[in-house]
């Protein structure tokens, strides 16, 4: 059995090198080169692309057409084999991303306009209708697990998450200890936390 | 950059709030397209403040604290209460044979029969395996892709659960670990709903396969309550040695956990 196994072996390697396009496919396995199931690139990396662009442009039409080019481009990369290492994958669709934002905002002469820290409004992003729209499917999440939550948690959280306000203020206005505050804070948040795996974990 | 680095410095929230450099926030971004893990959480977290946002105004503001009138009166109210607590001891002590009024423990074991002496560690033991809530579950909404028969049955199962009727969702969840013996919901909800239902013996085998590995996201839920299934079991060495991962862990149920093992502890001390 040992010989002719050796034997396939090498005769895999052979056609690898050979470079045919059905040995690839086949025997990929042997290979440094990474094949990268396409479906899974665009579900990894589609919310990931859409979220920068947002967060950036603030223009849902304009990021989400910059996120099928970027896409677009990443998977003609892979068609190509012009990636080497699945690792790098995540460094270049980003790379692809920026580049285009860049190229976007030198095309309308308007860098300015499209730069976050620029709207004057320093949360503007975190409240943006933009991004409430986007986050929709994990909103629902949070608010299923915000209405399972008691009353004053929720409110510790809202202070603190929205509000950025200092645990010790918000301790001080709402008359309960520091170190209590501190704790349902942290308990609050890592219920969502727990929630949410959770959920990734039944979505799967 | 790194995911340890991302919550020490606490940059997701800085990156939502727009407080981060041009490189910092790049250097983020980068990262969070490589890191699915520090992705979903910067995305729950958004969607968390805009969620509370949003509700601002439907949360009830929090009362003011009272002010303090009785706080001349704190110390002479402790010790009247101490005193009368130290004579209802007496009482109890010398009046034995007295029905020991006792709190409702909701799916304790069974213990009623129990002789007196032992009584105040059953009592103890009983409080300590009582469950006061079952772990929350949130149903997801579909996020497109046809489920497969495990998630159907496992989704049929939640929807009984979630309204309390633990009985009735353990026939969809046993199917549901059986078709996909890999989907952790499954077998975690499972064992609660075992040790919701006094099945403990079932509701052990279930946990334990979750306590193999803490990687996953239900390893210290599954030690705190494997520790409460022990509890009932009376076992207390196991019982202990799951509260002691639940405190390793340092999560959710540290604190319960290390007043527990203190319990446990003088359990063990009152039995020697």
């Amino acid at each position: 059995m040992f010989p002719l196994r050796r034997i396939c072996d090498r005769a895999k390697l052979f056609f690898f090198d050979c470079g045919s396009l059905e040995s690839i496919q086949t025997f990929r396995g042997l290979r440094t080169l990474v094949h990268i199931d396409e479906k899974s690139l665009i579900e990894t990396y589609r919310p990931r692309v859409l979220y920068f662009l947002l967060r950036r442009l603030r223009d849902r039409s304009l990021a989400e057409e910059l996120t099928q080019e970027t896409l677009i481009i990443a998977m003609q990369a892979v068609r190509q084999d012009r990636l080497r290492e699945e690792a790098k994958l995540a460094g270049y669709v980003f790379g692809i991303a920026k580049n285009l934002y860049y190229k976007t905002c030198r095309q309308r002469a308007q860098q300015d306009k499209f730069t976050a820290d620029s709207g004057g409004e320093p949360c503007r992003w975190l409240i943006d209708p933009e991004a409430a729209v986007l986050l929709e499917e994990q909103r629902k999440q949070v608010r299923c697990a915000l209405d399972a939550m008691r009353a004053d948690d929720r409110e510790i959280l809202r202070r603190a998450l929205v509000d950025a306000q200092p645990l010790e203020e918000i301790a001080h206005e709402l008359g309960v200890p520091y170190a209590a505050v501190r704790k349902r804070k942290s308990r609050a948040i890592e219920r969502l936390r727990k929630v949410f795996l959770a959920m990734s974990q039944t979505t799967l | 950059m790194n995911c340890r680095d991302i919550e020490t410095q606490e940059m997701i929230d800085k990156y939502l709030r727009d407080r981060l450099s041009e490189r910092e926030t790049e250097e983020f971004e980068q990262h969070y397209f490589g890191c699915a893990r520090c992705f979903a959480e910067l995305q729950w977290r958004h969607a968390a403040v805009l969620e509370l946002n949003v509700n601002k105004n439907s949360l009830k503001a929090l009362p003011k604290r009272a002010p303090r009138v009785l706080a001349k009166w704190r110390i002479p109210l402790a010790a009247a209460a101490t005193i009368l607590l130290a004579a209802i001891a007496l009482f109890r002590f010398y009046h034995p044979q007295m029905p020991v009024p006792s709190a409702p423990v909701r799916n304790a074991s069974p213990n009623a029969g129990a002789p007196a002496g032992a009584s105040d560690q059953n009592a103890k033991l009983q409080q300590l395996a009582m469950i006061e809530e079952a772990p929350p579950y949130v149903p997801s909404s579909s996020r497109g892709g046809e489920g497969s028969r495990a998630l159907e049955r496992f989704k049929q199962g939640m929807e009984k659960y979630v309204k309390g009727k633990y009985a009735d969702a353990i026939p969809s969840l046993e199917q549901a670990a059986r078709l996909d013996p890999k989907h952790l919901p499954a077998t975690f909800y499972l064992g609660i709903c075992y040790l919701m239902t006094d099945q403990t013996d079932y509701a052990v085998s279930k946990l334990s396969r979750l306590t193999q590995s803490d990687s996953n996201p239900f390893g210290e839920e599954s030690h705190w309550f494997l520790a409460k299934a022990y509890l009932r079991k009376q076992d207390l060495a196991s019982a202990k040695r799951e509260l002691n991962s639940v405190i390793a862990a340092g999560g959710l149920h540290r604190r319960e956990a290390e007043q527990a093992a203190e319990v446990l502890n003088e359990l063990n001390a009152g039995r020697h």
